[in-house]
């Protein structure tokens, strides 16, 4: 069947089978920046933004997204914030392999919505559901650290 | 000390926009029309001969096109290990076969119009099979009268080496050097202990898969999350029996291998699929196969016994014995225990008698292979903590028993000699040896005095929570001497860039990025000058692939000798649009200029201008190609502080703090990079990953939310020191290879950090809650 | 695995939806789907939705907290409340550390009642808090039920649309919650919900409840009833935590045994921390 998505600020019509998750349909559509890791929701490769919230969409039935805002990490690099996190994340060095990195900065970005000073803490919480086996995630708190810092004015 | 422009300096990573942009594509992003999709059956059963197999209800299903199983599918004996050729591991794999040897095992593969139809063709395929008697714990697999799981006359090694299935022995090696038992016989003091490490999975986020496809000349090509791009071209071609000019391997980027990319698995199916069916074919692991259905960790048991002198605990005699599982399948089981030694007994060199006795067995658990540390890592969680007890006998601190006894600059060790990578061992004296700057910069940092001096058992006595600190040396190596080979080709362009193409195989770690700046040096032109493609077999050449520790200083090797090359006829062309001889000028910021007046310069994109389309014209390229001759290992000092909950078990790792002596690092952030990946996987080694299994052989935590790893959320307070000053000269600008070795030292810091707070010695790893409380309760 | 040919339902308001999954044979209802894409049902032949049915909100009334049963674990741990209200501070605790903060976007009240799925199990919550349970039961009518009698109905009860639950808003003046888990983003192992009142140093009223054993959760009746009116002292809630009557089964890598200690330790931190001594004060 077909139905109308909303990806990146687009309307979109996509094809689709009602027992699809939001990832399946979104990668089978051409989204291919949405990474498939695990399928059970662990490891936040997969993180898109639904209605401004980061949730793992291999964890979404893409029937029940329909009409809703979809933002995949293809919309951030129009954002200022998001385009800082992407620069954030290679000068820092947080970005190796890069499978995990658009689900991490989407999770990122989502956490400098609603807290845009946060605390090491307050990072680490945030990204609890993205999973990195290559950077030891050093790297990867500090480039969030750092967007924080830039988007404030506070460098 | 040289001074560098464009080396020893943190670059940003050529492909990492593309990679935060979400642009960058990985296997799986590669569609075509007309795509057929794979699913495999396994079995069931850990061990089992199939009697009969029924495919006829798949044949017939709507949307599928092929099904392959033994029945139809000529079984070529090989390995899956992306070695060099002679390969040191048994060829005792067919793509498919009529025994199935763990719960896992290939059977059948279905290909279909999609995804679900394959899985669904997959299930209706029949099969009977009559199980036979498992071995699920590889310490039962020597013992007489245990079911041979390898009993096949064709199974055999390529190189001569102790190979006996017979006795489900894959791997065999004993070396002794000097008498030990002369040393134990005269020590003042003996320690024996035996230890144990888990079999766990490398759990790179992004699962194994292949995509291939025939290309408009009918030839085959083969898209893969490969670590060994021309090992799979190799492999494939002798399995399927396609000509190897037909076959054409390409690595787009890749999501992670740590050594799990290091074989070849997914890639024979897909070829297989394309070849017959002539469209193109695609095969995504789910994450519980990786578990089960690619490659793990070898689980080891080792022992250690040394004789020690009362005064100053110097070892006089030291025996390991190393009994390795290396599952249902020989893949790397010799070359692993081979580095269990030879990665691990070099560091104390001045020990005269030492002995290794390893043995390497099959039993009918999944697949172990390549892991980052590569039994390097087993055998430090054995060491480490046998020099930490000895050190705590004889009254001295570890740090300075570490700074006293250990290799330096100069040394060698019988050990290099005595064992090579199924091949001779060759003798080797290191050059660069900055262990001692480790041990400092480290110990200084963490405040190891303070802290020992201050966790003591009045101040832990009491407390519910203990607390204590431990610490290790570590050290890997740099590449296979004489064994592996990396070569280069670059080109000039007419507006001064150049192309590097190289075999080498950037699996996140940033290789693409690390040797372009060697170029970039060699040729003093800024990073962004250099096109880099690589790991297309087509295209770029030769390269063994990454494992070993090898991109840096082997490929980077390569690198610089074709970016000399490249160099010297820039220079001879340059001279001559200077009109001068090639002695009398000199380069300098992607220039050439007379050396007596700097003033007089032209621009390489002069000069090539000038080479394709003037006078004289020719391509200024060059090739290089690169073995090295020796392993110079990087050095690394470990500690960390931990607090135990006694009542719980529950290790906390507070705070951890490492030094590594990489030679020059080419990328220091990213060269930290690896530390801090390798020690947070290595942390998780320690304490929680570990597989289960039932009492059928079946993997009972073959996905993430039952199988853990660290999130952000997890890790503790880490600070990684690189050492600046250190330089390997036989390395591409001082530098050595630093991918693997952090992963070796949380495993025994963690355990002598718990000693120092309870105790007790934690001999079994992962150090589970469950397991810790038994230790502190004996 | 899900049916290919499902069908899908957007109703309007709570009713319409109850009364679509009492009509139709197979149709389930769809929350924040995180349970259903667990269980990957074959049996669902329909899914009525719920994000437009208007369930989601928390709510102070003068005595209760009215929690709709679509308001997701984000928003039920983050926002506004009462700042004196136990029953509060205790299910914003359990929603804000279930799972993982992604998940917690997804998870809904509503569902994490319906099937308790292991990650974000708030049933020791409920049973402790004494928390209700409305649903819009067989005959389309609203019903409350006290939480531990929905949960023990919950097979006959599938049907049954839950709208919201309350908790009431003051109930006693301390709490103290605790989940054991390997790493932070795991299914807990065991999860432990105290709250009761406490005046001049003697407990005057106590619920604990726990989740992690054979049965799914239980009372821990024994315990209340041991601690209920006595003036707090270490050892007698040391002995108070050996009243367990808990059974518990191997799981991967936490052996029965060890299980039942690491739930006692468990249960004693939770008391201690509930009567607000420290360890240093032992």
């Amino acid at each position: 069947m077909r139905k109308i998505f909303i990806i990146n600020e687009k309307e979109k019509e996509l094809e689709l089978s009602p027992d699809e998750t939001l990832l399946h349909v979104l990668r089978n559509n051409g989204h291919t920046e949405v990474k498939n890791g695990c399928e059970e929701g662990e490891c936040g490769a997969c993180m898109i933004l639904l209605d401004g919230k980061a949730v793992p969409s291999c964890q979404i039935l893409a029937m029940s997204a329909v009409h809703r805002s979809i933002t995949t990490i293809s919309a951030l690099e129009r954002t200022e914030a998001g385009k800082i996190l992407q620069q954030s994340f290679v000068d820092a060095g947080a970005v190796q392999c890069g499978f995990c990195t658009p689900g991490m900065i989407i999770s990122a970005y989502s956490l400098l919505k609603e807290k845009p000073n946060p605390t090491e803490e307050e990072i680490k919480r945030a990204l609890d559901g993205n999973l990195c086996r290559c950077t030891g995630y050093i790297k990867i708190i500090e480039a969030v650290k750092r967007s924080a810092e830039l988007l404030n004015g506070t460098v | 000390m040289e001074q560098f422009k464009h080396v020893k300096v943190s670059s940003k990573k050529i492909d990492g926009l593309s990679l935060a942009k979400g642009k960058a594509l990985f296997t799986d992003d590669f569609t075509a029309e007309n795509t057929l999709h794979l699913a495999v059956l396994r079995s069931p059963h850990p061990f089992a001969k199939i009697t009969d197999l029924d495919d006829s209800e798949a044949r017939i299903m709507p949307g599928v096109v092929e099904v392959f199983s033994h029945k139809n599918v000529k079984p070529v004996f090989y390995t899956t290990a992306g070695q060099g050729y002679p390969e040191p591991s048994p060829y005792d794999t067919t793509l498919f076969g009529d025994v199935v040897r763990f719960v896992g095992d290939e059977v059948a593969v279905a290909a279909a119009e999609d995804v679900e139809t394959a899985r669904a063709a997959c299930k209706s395929i029949r099969v009977t099979y009559e199980p036979l008697t498992p071995i699920l714990d590889y310490h039962e697999s020597l013992k007489e009268g245990a079911p041979v799981i390898h009993p096949e006359k064709e199974a055999r090694m390529m190189i001569p080496a102790a190979y006996h299935p017979e006795k489900n022995l894959a791997a065999e090696i004993e070396v002794e050097i000097g008498n030990i038992q002369k040393a134990f016989d005269s020590a003042d003091e003996i320690i024996e202990n035996t230890f144990q490490t888990p079999i766990t999975s490398h759990c790179a986020i992004e699962p194994h898969a292949t995509f291939t496809y025939l290309d408009e000349m009918e030839r085959l090509v083969i898209i893969s999350t490969t670590q060994v791009p021309f090992h799979v071209r190799r492999i494939v071609s002798k399995i399927l029996d396609i000509p190897l000019s037909k076959i054409r391997v390409i690595k787009p980027r890749l999501g992670g291998g740590f050594g799990g990319k290091q074989e070849i698995i997914t890639e024979p199916f897909a070829a297989l699929v394309t070849w017959k069916t002539g469209r193109p074919a695609k095969l995504v692991y789910s994450r519980r196969e990786v578990f089960t259905g690619t490659r793990t960790r070898h689980a080891q048991t080792i022992s250690i016994k040394a004789g020690f002198t009362e005064g100053g605990g110097i070892i006089t005699g030291l025996k390991m014995d190393a009994l390795e599982n290396t599952g249902a399948y020989g893949t790397h089981a010799l070359t692993v225990l081979s580095n269990t030694a030879m990665k691990v007994l070099p560091l104390f060199n001045k020990i005269e008698n030492i002995a290794f006795s390893g043995k390497a067995v099959y039993s009918n658990l999944p697949i172990a292979g390549a892991y980052r540390g590569y039994g390097a890592s087993q055998g430090y969680f054995a060491y480490c903590q046998t020099i930490d007890m000895i050190c705590i006998k004889a009254g001295i601190d570890p740090v300075d028993y570490y700074a006293e006894h250990t290799i330096k600059t100069g040394e060698g060790s019988p050990i290099f000699e005595a064992i090579g990578e199924g091949r001779e061992g060759i003798s080797m004296t290191l050059d660069s040896v900055a262990l001692s700057e480790c041990l400092e910069a480290a110990s200084e940092a963490f405040r190891w005095k303070e802290k020992r001096n201050l966790y003591t058992p009045d101040f832990n006595k009491g407390k519910r929570k203990k607390r204590g600190v431990g610490m290790a040396c570590v050290m890997q190596g740099s590449a296979i001497p004489y064994i592996d080979m990396a070569s280069a080709y670059m080109k000039l362009n007419d507006d001064g860039s150049c192309n590097l193409n190289i075999g080498a195989t950037d699996i996140g770690t940033g290789s693409d990025t690390v040797l372009a700046q060697i170029a970039a040096e060699t040729l003093d032109i800024p990073l962004e000058k250099i096109i880099v493609i690589s790991s297309d077999t087509d295209t770029t050449p030769f390269d063994t692939g990454a494992y070993a520790s090898s991109t840096t200083y082997l490929s980077g090797g390569a690198v610089k000798k074709c970016a000399e090359k490249l160099l010297e006829q820039i220079k001879t062309t340059g001279a001559e649009l200077l009109e001068t001889d090639s002695p009398n000028v000199m380069h300098s910021g992607g220039n050439v200029c007379l050396k007596n007046d700097p003033g007089k310069c032209v621009s390489y994109g002069d000069i090539c201008t000038y080479s394709l389309y003037d006078k004289n014209q020719y391509q200024i390229q060059a090739h290089a190609s690169h073995v090295v001759t020796k392993s110079p290992p990087p050095f690394s000092a470990h500690f960390a502080e931990i607090e135990v909950d006694t009542e719980t078990g529950v290790i906390s790792v507070l705070k951890y703090v490492t030094a590594t002596d990489c030679g020059t690092p080419i990328n220091p952030v990213l060269a930290e990079g690896q530390i801090e990946g390798a020690l947070v996987n290595g942390l998780t080694y320690a304490l929680t990953e570990e597989y289960l299994f039932s009492q059928n052989g079946v993997l009972r935590n073959g996905n993430f939310s039952k199988y853990k790893i660290y999130s952000a959320a997890d890790i503790p307070e880490i600070r990684t020191i690189l050492i600046g000053d250190s330089y390997e000269k036989t390395g591409p600008y001082g530098a050595k290879s630093i991918a693997e070795v952090a992963i070796n030292g949380p495993m025994p810091v963690i355990a002598n950090a718990f000693f120092h707070a309870a105790g007790k010695r934690l001999f079994k790893a992962p150090f589970t809650p469950e397991y810790v409380y038994s230790v502190l309760k004996e | 695995m899900l049916k290919k040919d499902l069908s899908w339902h957007f109703p309007g308001s709570p009713e319409e939806a109850a009364a679509l999954v009492r009509g139709n044979k197979g149709y389930q209802y769809h929350a924040g789907g995180t349970g259903i894409l667990r269980n990957k049902s074959s049996a669902a032949a329909g899914f009525v939705d719920l994000s437009q049915t208007c369930l989601e909100g928390v709510h102070f009334s003068q005595e209760k907290i009215e929690i709709g049963s679509m308001t997701n674990f984000t928003d039920t741990a983050g926002g506004e409340s009462p700042s004196s209200s136990c029953p509060m501070a205790l299910i914003s605790r359990a929603a804000g550390t279930a799972a993982s903060t992604p998940l917690r976007h997804r998870i809904t009240v509503g569902g994490s009642i319906a099937d308790s799925p292991p990650w974000s199990d708030l049933t020791a919550v409920l049973t402790a808090a004494e928390a209700e349970v409305f649903i819009i039961s067989r005959d389309g009518k609203e019903q409350a039920l006290p939480f531990i009698d929905y949960y023990h109905q919950k097979k006959d009860l599938r049907e049954s649309l839950i709208t919201k639950i309350t908790l009431p808003k003051e109930k006693g003046n301390v709490y103290c919650y605790k989940r054991f888990t390997r790493v932070v983003m795991d299914y807990q192992l065991f999860s432990l919900a105290l709250i009761g009142t406490k005046k001049q140093n003697k407990i005057n009223d106590i619920s604990c409840s726990a989740t992690g054993g054979k049965k799914v959760f239980i009372s821990l009746d024994e315990v209340r009833d041991f601690l209920t009116g006595k003036d707090i002292d270490p050892d007698m809630l040391k002995t108070a935590a050996e009243k367990v009557p808990f059974d518990f089964s191997d799981s991967p890598g936490f052996s029965a045994e060890y299980k039942f200690h690491l739930f006692k330790t468990l249960l004693k931190d939770g008391l201690f921390e509930f009567a607000g001594i420290g360890e240093e004060d032992i």
